[in-house]
């Protein structure tokens, strides 16, 4: 494999509580090459997010890194100090949310908001700037480019506000992208756009990108490479052929198995039941020891009360897991009997 | 089979002014829309942001006033109904909310919250009663010792279970579902989706269900509607539908649906452009805009919603008639 643009090893993150200090991620590693999409996926409370804001290093007050190392290209993002850190946000790292809205100044047009960033980074004209914005513009395919730079956030839909928002995040051709759910609040439609232009934008700058889901469908879109969060760790994480053909740690399998799925896509009648997973993710504060699916797993034995390590099942397919299970995957509605 | 809900041109419109000395503008939010819905029948509504959908459960339970048009629930005209009479049809049809956590009230026990709409309707507690409530929990699977918990204490998946108990407690005929398992993770859809089909099955109850996401449609529906733009564009049977949409707008919504396997990847042809806004509609076909077999005549006339195979309506000039169902 070529060096890696991002390089996390062993990052820990933990949020304050009442009752102290609390983890949330624990132990994440992942690496990511240029051009290359790392999907997190994993359900509310998984860490996830919190994962991209300490990449970021932007973690909101009450939240810190407990330990380990963040390599952007050969510098450690955990060392740095706050000025260091504005030269690189924006620049080499750039980062997408859910809700675009939030995240645009409301009293700028964008095209100030755009060119802004250019500046900040990058010794050019205002022209200049101006004309890289157009050229980001008709990246993203907004239509009438001209017209929406004047334009403020409000007076563009959904869709187009996540259009500005991806042209502002590679303004600056930057090494790693971070991408926090940003199409859930879509439209499928718009959603289906949107993730064609990304594959595409990422193929043509070579940018990585770590995009955070907890879609399936949206990684059987987008991933090249897939890491599966469950209470903070990783729980398994492979390239995305083998997590749809061959998953094996038996939480994948059972989100694999718990989606509905078309009968069109998937094949065969409609099912109908759905095979659930039981119980609920634990919450951050209560999160068992040992393997934290151990009490809803069906495969659970006494050995999971103690934690199991990530092991390689095959070369870069990494499972943790005690039990983990080999058989070919039994999706829903459908797939093999 | 009887129908327990029956719509017909159902429209709403909410006006507004354009600026100081503009005239009045309308959207219309819902229009014309008709339907049935049968004992045992799960009616899935589906479409995207601003379509319509909600506006019509809305309307279903007179939280609206509907411009014009008729609403029968269980053959009784409640379209203009008020006061005590309104009440009275009122628990035959209830809600179950997207979002558990902003509908249930914070300071109340599971077990007030369950109590209340029966308490409202007159109900005294007794030993009955407790029955009553004990049954509810039952049936959504929440055990006895979470009675007398809060909201707060309860999971995502537990909250739903908890509005599905409070929208059950009056017995009604009607379930009206907007987006009941969109909030919830994905773990817990599938629990939730399953205890929808076995309380439908076992109560006898009718869905309506409002949702953007096929998939979950395909699993619970047994007729599905797809809205654009205030109107329903097709209906049909779900078997018929998924096995044979017919609408272009139908077709590239399901052609929208990530794939279910990276081998599937960019073998469709996606939808341009986005919704119109519903207070500068498009003449002729609303979705001609961004059709890709839209002529002339779509920008002329409304196609009307017509059938074109047994029980499969769709408006679309686009859309021969048929007599059997060619392979796609």
């Amino acid at each position: 494999m070529q060096q890696p643009v991002l390089s996390v090893e062993q990052l820990n993150v933990s949020v304050q509580t009442t009752n102290g200090w609390c983890p949330i991620v624990r132990d994440l590693s992942i690496e990511v090459a240029a051009g290359e999409t790392l999907c997190l996926v994993g359900e509310s409370g998984c860490g996830k997010s919190l994962t991209a804001l300490a990449i970021m290093r932007l973690l909101p007050r009450g939240a810190r890194i407990d330990g380990g190392r963040i390599r952007l290209g050969g510098v450690d993002l955990a060392a740095l100090d706050e000025p260091a850190l504005r030269n690189v946000r924006g620049r080499d790292l750039a980062m997408i949310f859910q809700e675009p809205m939030t995240s645009l100044n409301p009293v700028m047009t964008i095209g100030e908001q755009i060119t802004e960033g250019v500046q900040r980074h990058e010794s050019v004209s205002s022209a200049a700037a101006r004309a890289r914005a157009l050229e980001l513009f008709n990246k993203v395919r907004i239509p009438d480019p001209q017209r929406r730079l004047a334009a403020y956030p409000h007076q563009l839909s959904g869709g187009m506000r996540q259009r500005v928002m991806i042209a502002m995040a590679l303004a600056c051709r930057p090494k790693l992208l971070l991408a926090d759910e940003p199409t859930t609040a879509l439209d499928v439609t718009i959603q289906a756009q949107i993730l064609e232009m990304m594959a595409e934008l990422r193929a043509e700058i070579g940018t990585a990108i770590v995009f955070i889901t907890h879609d399936l469908g949206v990684v059987a879109e987008i991933a090249d490479r897939v890491a599966v969060l469950y209470a903070g760790k990783i729980v398994e994480q492979t390239d995305v052929v083998s997590l749809f053909d061959n998953a094996c740690h038996p939480y994948t399998r059972g989100l694999m198995r718990s989606i509905p799925r078309l009968s069109r896509q998937a094949g065969g009648a409609v099912v109908d039941r759905l095979t659930e997973i039981k119980g609920t993710v634990p919450a951050p504060t209560a999160v068992p020891a040992g393997c934290a699916f151990s009490p809803r797993c069906a495969s659970a034995t006494e050995q999971c009360a103690a934690e199991p390590f990530a092991e390689p099942l095959a070369p870069s397919h990494l499972v943790a897991c005690w039990h983990p299970e080999t058989a070919t995957v039994t999706a829903n509605a459908g797939g093999a009997r | 089979m009887t129908a327990v809900l029956e719509v017909d041109r159902l429209t709403k419109h909410f006006t507004f002014r354009r600026g100081l000395f503009g005239g009045e503008g309308a959207v219309r939010a819902v229009d014309g829309v008709t339907f049935s819905l049968a004992q045992g029948e799960t009616l899935a509504l589906v479409g995207e942001s601003g379509c319509g959908k909600s506006t019509v459960a809305r309307l279903v339970l007179r939280l609206t006033e509907p411009t014009s048009g008729t609403i029968h629930l269980r053959g009784e005209d409640v379209t203009r109904m008020a006061g005590e009479k309104l009440r009275r049809a009122r628990r035959n049809v209830q809600l179950v909310f997207q979002d558990p956590f902003a509908s249930l009230n914070p300071r109340m026990t599971a077990r007030q919250i369950v109590a209340e709409p029966m308490i409202n309707y007159g109900a005294v507690d007794d030993a009955a009663f407790g029955r009553r409530i004990e049954t509810l929990f039952d049936c959504v699977g929440l055990a006895r010792h979470q009675w007398d918990r809060f909201p707060h204490e309860f999971s995502g998946g537990q909250r739903q279970r908890l509005g599905i108990a409070r929208a059950l407690a009056l017995n009604p005929a009607v379930l009206v579902a907007d987006e009941p398992v969109a909030a919830l993770d994905v773990s817990i859809q599938a629990q939730i989706l399953n205890l929808l089909a076995d309380l439908k099955r076992d109560l006898g109850l009718a869905y309506l269900f409002i949702s953007h996401d096929l998939s979950v449609v395909e699993f619970i529906s047994t007729t599905v509607a797809v809205m654009y733009l205030g109107t329903i564009v097709e209906i049909a049977s779900r078997d018929a539908f998924f096995k044979n949409p017919r609408h272009p707008y139908a077709r590239a919504l399901l052609d929208s649906v990530p794939v279910t396997h990276p081998s599937r990847r960019g073998r469709r042809a996606l939808l341009q452009g986005e919704i119109p806004s519903a207070s500068a509609l498009p003449s002729g076909c609303r979705f001609r805009t961004r059709c890709p077999m839209a002529t002339a005549i779509c920008a002329e006339r409304l196609p009307p919603l017509e059938e074109k195979a047994s029980g499969h309506r769709v408006a679309c000039h686009h859309v021969e008639r048929q007599t059997s169902a060619p392979a796609d």
